[in-house]
């Protein structure tokens, strides 16, 4: 948990199918829980496969069914592609910075 | 064609995409897709029962089409008929949770008005 309530959660490593599926319940809990403003912190994560998007498409999704948002932070260069491509930065927020994507959720 | 549309009577607009929704195939269509999406009609169907494969960016212009008509108060849906190999493309990325996906066109046609 950060300041002003803002939960912040940190994923790690591959973000393939067998990753995502060992997280995805832990993952889907800290997004129904608590602080629905959820920063997630992405810069450990070194691959963004079909399924790690839809994790976060989901999750984006849950929270923003809570009256909060998800927003991201720290993309490596591939996983930034793949979200640009995607168009996922579209509908989840993407920051360089955890200063810019906490003023993000300050919004809210 | 790579795209065509039609409007019904039921106040839906079809639109059609074949071929590939990669990055040539995208370049191709995306401002005819834009354009026809654009439309002040709310209830857009988009049929892609012809698209051979469905890129990154073919999705990206689904999510950018989808969202700019739920900003003008519309709702687009997606029919896939059986064609599989889309429709696991849009389940994997989760972009069926976001821009309803459906087999049968009736159910697409119907959800459409929701």
């Amino acid at each position: 948990m950060l300041d002003q309530g803002v939960k912040q959660i940190r994923l790690f490593g591959r973000l393939d199918m067998k990753s995502t599926l060992l997280i995805d319940s832990s993952f889907s809990a800290a997004l129904t829980s608590g602080d629905p403003r959820i920063l997630l912190d992405i810069s450990a994560v070194d691959f963004m496969a079909s399924i790690g998007i839809r994790l976060l498409v989901i999750g984006a999704k849950t929270v923003a069914g809570r009256g909060g948002q998800l927003v991201l932070f720290g993309a490596q260069p591939n996983v930034a592609k793949t979200l640009k491509m995607t168009g996922i930065e579209l509908i989840i927020p993407i920051f360089d910075q955890a200063e810019d994507a906490i003023s993000r959720l300050k919004e809210i | 064609m790579p795209i065509d549309f039609e409007d019904a009577a039921n106040e839906i607009r079809h639109i059609k995409i074949s071929g590939r929704l990669d990055v040539l195939g995208s370049g191709e269509i995306d401002a005819k897709f834009a354009a026809l999406a654009a439309t002040e009609k709310r209830h857009l169907v988009v049929d892609l029962t012809a698209v051979s494969f469905l890129a990154s960016i073919g999705i990206r212009s689904i999510i950018s089409n989808a969202k700019a008509q739920q900003q003008r108060g519309g709702k687009m849906v997606l029919f896939v008929g059986e064609n599989l190999a889309v429709a696991k493309t849009l389940e994997m990325t989760g972009i069926d949770t976001l821009v309803p996906m459906f087999k049968d066109i009736s159910a697409a046609e119907k959800a459409v008005f929701e």
